[in-house]
């Protein structure tokens, strides 16, 4: 996981969206988030995606890399650009390698990147620690 | 021949069919590609594949998966097809477990 440090966290009002084109991998990560205690939605592709976010209060979209129509990095940084989600925070997921991905996070602007070998064990962390960094 | 499975690797039945019904679907296509020689097309479907397994528990699975990427980009095709054959028999014993434990998670 590569991430920038915050110790603290609060969980429970935290709004997560999981953008995944593959339905196993987005059920299981929702059903992971849920069982974490976030409040969580998800999409199976880009299309109506900032409406979503919008009228969700969505604070933090966790992304796919590899996804057909867009790849996640770029639509990371499109909803970084967009004046509409000031404090939207993103969270990469991939079977690629941090090395691979890592490039890919500083074009995009992008915090934190979890690899979906590790996904179990480290996403609720990085997605409260995220909330948590930009609450200060 | 039992696949064993990631610790704490449990998931709630409705993922259990979700990945019953995709991941065969996904080798498939990674057996297509990799049968017309397309090494391009099939590290992608492999990438695919990989995703998914991990989230099954099935890492070392995903690992000798990530290998057969590392030939394909090689074009080492004699390789590949021993690593792909591999990766079918493992994925058999998977598909037993998963179903195993779809079974035992019904009333």
């Amino acid at each position: 996981m590569i991430q920038r440090a915050h110790p603290t966290a609060t969980r429970a009002p935290i709004r997560v969206v999981v953008i995944d084109d593959d339905e196993f991998e987005r059920e299981y990560l929702v059903d992971l988030l849920r069982t974490a205690g976030f409040n969580v939605s998800s999409l199976p592709s880009v299309f109506g995606v900032t409406n979503h976010l919008v009228q969700e209060h969505v604070q933090v979209v966790v992304l796919d890399v590899m996804m057909p129509t867009i790849r996640g990095d770029k639509l990371a940084a499109l909803l970084r650009k967009s004046a509409a989600l000031p404090n939207l925070r993103v969270v990469l997921v991939s079977s690629m390698s941090e090395a691979e991905v890592a490039p890919l996070m500083a074009q995009a602007g992008v915090e934190a990147f979890v690899a979906k070998a590790n996904v179990r064990a480290d996403l609720a962390t990085a997605i409260d620690n995220l909330v948590s960094g930009a609450r200060r | 021949m039992t696949y064993e499975l990631d610790p704490n690797s449990e998931l709630p039945p409705h993922l259990l069919q979700l990945f019953l019904r995709a991941a065969p679907v996904q080798l498939k296509l990674v057996i297509d590609t990799c049968s017309r020689r397309d090494a391009a097309s099939a590290r992608l479907a492999a990438h695919k594949f990989k995703g998914g397994l991990y989230a099954a528990g099935a890492s070392a699975l995903a690992e000798s998966v990530e290998a057969l990427r590392g030939t394909l980009a090689k074009a080492d095709w004699d390789l590949v097809g021993r690593q792909l054959q591999a990766i079918r028999d493992d994925f058999a014993s998977l598909t037993v477990e998963i179903e195993r434990q779809l079974r035992a998670s019904q009333p």
